[in-house]
């Protein structure tokens, strides 16, 4: 298996550098171009998520891919109490500007799951490689 | 961001940047918006050269195709890639834009909207 740990900082964020250190690394592991867009996609809501509802600076925020030959993981660790966000019943609505990110992140992976510790916040997600 | 007003209409061609994420949105979402205030009510917004959007990209979308509702205008998208038109569906905004592929029928479009008398 072959992972790649990333902390996260505000500047890697607001100069894209998040998605390119990202993009890299399932390039160098043969990800499906779908795959990976799906899997940085997410990514990019579950840290947006973290940066509109954390309490602590990205700083410390832990962020680690795992790629194996049948699955991608992400592993998010937030130091502060991130809210769980439940999964959506319904699309939101067209004209609406918020409540998308939860709504591609619950559909394109296969499994979301939010962990409350006693030293912050664990989200995992996963996707298949089919 | 690079806009082109097209001739004879109040509208503009605009291409959008690689990416259309959360930490550059505000200042997309002001750009565009302060460019339909100066004149252009309907606008082609070219995404071939976004290479990743996420919701908050697509916000900016949706700021965008309200405004222009709001001054009687409208907006098309072009050529998105296969993982953002994937996005795009899978939110379901096309059933509000629609989608070329094609850039020239995009502007062919809009501009006939814009004189429908030429």
């Amino acid at each position: 298996m072959n992972s790649l740990q990333l902390n996260l900082n505000q500047s890697l964020w607001e100069q894209n550098q998040l998605f390119q250190e990202l993009e890299q690394f399932l390039l160098q592991n043969h990800v499906h171009p779908k795959q990976r867009f799906k899997l940085i996609t997410c990514v990019l809501e579950a840290v947006g998520n973290v940066v509109r509802h954390g309490a602590c600076p990205l700083e410390k925020v832990i962020l680690i891919v795992h790629c194996n030959h049948d699955s991608l993981t992400v592993d998010l660790l937030d130091p502060s109490f991130t809210p769980e966000l439940a999964m959506p019943q319904n699309c939101p609505s067209r004209d609406g500007e918020t409540g998308r990110g939860l709504w591609i992140l619950y559909n394109w992976m296969d499994k979301v799951r939010f962990q409350h510790a006693i030293n912050g916040t664990h989200l995992r997600l996963s996707l298949l490689r089919h | 961001m690079k806009f082109h007003p097209l001739p004879k209409s109040h509208a503009s061609l605009i291409t959008l940047p690689n990416e259309m994420v959360m930490a550059q949105t505000p200042t997309h979402r002001a750009a565009l918006l302060k460019h339909m205030e100066s004149g252009a009510t309907s606008l082609v917004l070219d995404l071939t050269d976004v290479r990743y959007m996420d919701s908050s990209g697509l916000s900016v979308l949706v700021s965008v195709y309200k405004r222009s509702r709001e001054l009687c205008g409208e907006v098309v998208l072009v050529s998105p890639s296969d993982g953002v038109r994937a996005l795009i569906e899978l939110t379901r905004l096309h059933q509000i834009f629609d989608i070329y592929e094609d850039r020239q029928a995009a502007i062919r479009y809009i501009t006939a909207r814009e004189n429908p008398d030429a």
